[in-house]
């Protein structure tokens, strides 16, 4: 299933009827990496947010593959997603429960999926609270990379990783064919060809 | 059957001496609490005068319809109760509170009264009030537990739980690990308490089934009955309400509507 194409016409997304991002003008073709900048508080997060429907389109059009947003879409979308917000909240229990989940049912867990991220087969037996930020991360981002998602939806994915994990991360993210659209601090994704910035309008 | 011996009104009275000794320590220990207790014996009196009142018309007419009516007027009361003391909204959650009260407490009497205690009439009052009553009791404040901690719990999480839906996971996927948190915490009380009954607990029903004049070997039966009846309703009445409420609850897109299930803070 190929990526799908996000088209946003002066888009303000809210909640409650309260706007919180917007008006977005922005067309998202298959396989484009977006890198969205904009000072703290433009909305960045709540643009990814909007774009995955855990805000409510207020004003504009927003269309996924030429068809204007409805409940079905969103939950198709969601399921091509792979969504990393940048609270790192995984919930609570055992790691080995939150991955059996969280991975795809006909995917296993291998150890090298572990290893290639600095984590050991002990993490497995513990606790998700008891989990270091570094560590839950790094866990989102096994999760997310096993589903294969078509379009990439990163919020500071980067921020508890070091240097080699960052490298890692980033040339993975940038060969793949889906659509990426990343929000971040770190100056390596806007050092990456890959990808192209989009700056958030200052809504007042 | 031959009755407990009636206590005298004076004798009852001579009851109310031994309140002193809660309302000393109240008072030395500065705890406060010294009129909330006396409000509270006083509620609890007359409301079981009143209850003593009606219950001996209620067995006296004995009428089907009444019974029910009775009943309802418990489930009434009992889903308002559950709410006035949980963090959820009132209009939302008040008819799904009484359905799904109503379905399990109902189910599961008439189930005691065709099958265990074999009734002639299935809308006996000394049963369908009693018994009815007695789960009602019991299921309330599991169901307040384990409904407020469901949705506070999604609402305390929101991220965590945004995660899971926007990594591809259907509603009931992403709602599973708070149903299990709500659940296990409601049901784990009726658990621990099967586990010590009549070793550190003699229960009340058997207590006063004894009191009453009936043989323990009878009395136990009826309390292994009603321990099962009231897992089995906490169970099912929990299972109803969230089950009921779900759809109101979140908007077609899984967001939980936190205006319409939470009160204002």
């Amino acid at each position: 299933m190929p990526a799908p194409t996000i088209q946003l016409q002066d888009t303000v997304f809210g909640h409650l009827g309260t706007p919180i991002v917007g008006p977005v003008n922005l067309t998202i073709s298959p396989g484009d990496k977006l890198l969205l900048e904009g000072p703290s508080g433009c909305g960045k997060t709540s643009l990814l947010r909007g774009i995955l429907g855990f805000l409510n389109k207020l004003q504009g059009s927003y269309q996924i593959d030429n068809e204007e947003i409805s409940p079905p879409a969103i939950w198709h979308l969601r399921q091509q997603a792979g969504y990393i917000s940048q609270e790192l909240q995984l919930g609570t229990g055992s790691v080995r429960d939150w991955l059996k989940e969280s991975l795809p049912p006909t995917r296993e867990m291998h150890e090298t999926d572990l290893s290639r991220f600095q984590l050991t087969k002990a993490v497995l037996e513990q606790s998700l609270e008891d989990l270091s930020r570094g560590e839950r991360q790094r866990l989102a981002v096994i999760a997310m990379l096993a589903r294969e998602p078509q379009l990439y939806l990163l919020d500071e994915v980067t921020s508890a990783l070091n240097e080699s994990l960052r490298n890692l991360v980033v040339s993975h993210i940038a060969r793949t064919e889906a659509t990426v659209l990343v929000v971040s601090h770190d100056a390596i994704w806007k050092g990456c060809e890959a990808f192209r910035s989009y700056a958030l309008p200052v809504t007042s | 059957m031959k009755g407990a011996p009636d206590i005298s009104w004076l004798a009852l009275a001579s009851c109310f001496l031994l309140l002193l000794i809660p309302l000393a320590v109240t008072a030395k220990l500065r705890l406060g609490l010294t009129r909330d207790l006396l409000v509270a014996v006083c509620r609890m009196t007359l409301q079981l005068i009143l209850a003593g009142f009606y219950l001996g018309y209620l067995f006296k007419w004995n009428h089907p319809g009444m019974n029910l009516a009775w009943l309802a007027v418990m489930l009434v009361a009992a889903s308002g109760s559950v709410l006035y003391n949980s963090a959820l909204r009132w209009s939302t959650f008040i008819i799904p509170a009484f359905l799904a009260l109503a379905l399990a407490t109902l189910g599961i009497v008439l189930y005691l009264n065709a099958f265990v205690v074999r009734l002639e009439n299935l809308f006996e009052a000394r049963y369908l009030i009693v018994l009815g009553g007695m789960l009602l009791g019991n299921c309330l404040s599991a169901n307040i537990i384990s409904a407020s901690r469901f949705y506070q719990a999604i609402d305390h999480n929101r991220s965590a739980y945004e995660s899971r839906l926007g990594n591809g996971a259907p509603l009931n996927v992403a709602l599973r690990p708070y149903m299990k948190e709500s659940l296990t915490a409601a049901l784990r009380p009726g658990i621990a308490a099967m586990m010590t009954m009549g070793l550190v607990s003699l229960p009340g029903m058997m207590t006063g089934q004894m009191l009453g004049g009936s043989d323990p070997g009878v009395a136990i039966k009826y309390q292994i009955a009603i321990m099962i009846a009231i897992f089995t309703c906490t169970t099912l009445s929990i299972s109803l309400f969230l089950l009921f409420t779900r759809r109101v609850c979140f908007d077609p897109q899984g967001n939980l509507r936190t205006h319409l299930v939470l009160k204002p803070k």
